[in-house]
């Protein structure tokens, strides 16, 4: 051994330890059942022990998170039988914190001809989480960009629509006008003008509000508006939606406050929610969604979005806000929606949750309320 | 007492004919043009006192017959504009002196009501 590698190296066990305690990432040797034979002080940390001793010989499986099981007892069958292994995992700390994990590993001979696992393992969550993050708003540009593109669409439409519209209702206005003036009195003639007048005030609002809710309202201005508002609009869009599944759609807006809000973000955030709802009970024999608000003592108000379902099982609880976190076939959901909505919602100082309590599924919108009038 | 002229500038036909039969019941004269450089020559051989606009419409939109309002200092006339909406044309609207906006599909008994007060 030259010089410089004694230096470095030592010739003692002593000098040995030091360097691999000092070594900056997870150093450990695991068995071919998954038992913990070695760590150092950083994979200690990692995994949120107390010390070596109080893990030596424990289960390494159950600390590696449950989708990610059984890729890793795979690579370690593989490593213990003679190969090299990389995985990238997740791991849950016995403290219960989520670290994301990319180990190599290489086997290493134990003294009874067995062979185990000796990996290096690093920390790479933050990582993982910035291009989890980078992927999230490139999917939310998609997502706003194809809405601002059907706003185009719906702005041009809203013209074109809006002139025959105008004809049906000045002709509808002309008649009863000239019925009057001829002292016609006909309750037939009177109340199928009024219809047709109504109904074309209903398509126009229907453009109008589709025409809103498409455009990108990202960089739209805050204003106080009054959530009872937000949401007829929102249910005007939907309507048809409702009637053609068969949905019971019950809206009881009881609290008159308003909100200092991007109207247009949340009645697409209102919007989504109702769509899942649909979604959600176009399965089940009842089939209801019911909309309430409520207000709380500390100046919020909720805006309570319940259907039918027998709320969401405990497993997706958590993760159901998550980018790309979807339980819907494929082609009927990006994932991006609940994780989308709920940012936005974020961005309006308020939240967006699960009622577990409740026993259907029920969304809670809460909102700070601001004074109308001061605004 | 002279009889105020109507000036209802629409590319819509039916529109035009809904307005030419109702408005002389207010007792106002109605003239109409199909776009607004029809308008224009209207506004140069008549004493119009209320001009109804569509914004879009062929050959000369709407624009073009404020403009000539405006250019012309021709400020007796009492404007409104009757558009479907089309909100890239609200910033431009400001800029003139109008006095009513209506969105189309407008109800006649109100636009009615309006006009009776400029009678």
């Amino acid at each position: 051994m030259s010089p410089v590698e004694k230096k470095l190296v030592g010739d003692t066990e002593q000098n040995l330890r030091e360097m691999i305690a000092a070594t900056p990432s997870c150093l450990k040797i695991v068995d071919k059942e998954g038992r913990l034979l070695a760590m150092n002080p950083q994979g200690i940390q990692l995994i949120e022990a107390p010390d070596e001793d109080s893990v030596i010989g424990a289960d390494v499986y159950s600390l590696v998170q449950e989708d990610h099981r059984e890729h890793f007892i795979e690579l370690n069958r593989k490593v213990c039988s003679g190969q090299n292994g990389h995985l990238i995992f997740e791991i849950i700390g016995f403290e219960g914190t989520k670290r994301w994990m990319e180990t190599h590993a290489a086997p290493y001979a134990l003294t009874n001809g067995e062979y185990a696992q000796i990996a290096i393992t690093n920390d790479i969550t933050e990582k993982v989480e910035r291009e989890k993050e980078i992927e999230h708003q490139r999917q939310a540009l998609v997502h706003s960009a194809r809405l601002a593109s059907l706003g185009e669409m719906a702005g041009g439409i809203a013209h074109e629509i809006n002139n025959p519209l105008g004809i049906i209702m000045g002709t509808a206005g002309h008649l009863k006008l000239h019925m009057r003036r001829q002292g016609i009195q006909d309750e037939l003639l009177e109340e199928g003008f009024d219809r047709i007048e109504e109904t074309v005030r209903r398509i126009s609002s229907i453009i109008k509000g589709l025409r809103n809710f498409s455009r990108d309202a990202s960089d739209e201005d805050f204003k106080a508006v009054r959530i009872s508002d937000i949401v007829q609009e929102t249910l005007e869009l939907t309507r048809e939606k409702v009637k053609n599944n068969n949905v019971d759609l019950q809206c009881s807006m009881d609290v008159d406050a308003a909100i200092s809000c991007q109207p247009v973000q949340i009645s697409q955030v209102i919007m989504n929610l109702l769509i899942n709802s649909m979604q959600a009970v176009s399965s089940l024999e009842e089939k209801w969604i019911s909309l309430e608000t409520e207000r709380t003592t500390d100046g919020y108000v909720k805006l309570k979005i319940t259907d039918s379902g027998r709320g969401i099982p405990p497993e997706h609880r958590s993760k159901i806000m998550e980018p790309f976190y979807t339980t819907k076939p494929v082609g009927q959901g990006t994932g991006l929606g609940l994780s989308i909505s709920a940012g936005i919602i974020k961005t309006h100082n308020g939240t967006l949750d699960i009622n577990t309590q409740s026993p259907n599924t029920q969304f809670v919108i809460t909102l700070p309320i601001v004074d109308e009038e001061n605004e | 007492m002279n009889k105020k002229h109507v000036l209802i500038v629409d590319d819509e036909p039916f529109i035009r004919a809904t307005l030419c039969e109702e408005l002389p019941y207010l007792g106002l004269v109605v003239h109409e043009a199909s776009n607004g450089e029809e308008a224009v020559h209207v506004l140069q051989k008549e004493r119009i006192d209320i001009v109804i606009t569509d914004i879009k419409m062929p050959v000369k939109d709407g624009f073009y017959v404020l403009n000539y309002i405006a250019e012309n200092k021709l400020e007796h006339i009492v404007t409104f504009v009757c558009s479907g909406y089309h909100e890239a044309e609200d910033d431009k609207i400001a800029d003139y002196s109008i006095e009513g906006v209506m969105r189309k599909p407008f109800d006649l008994m109100e636009l009615l009501d309006v006009l009776q007060k400029y009678l």
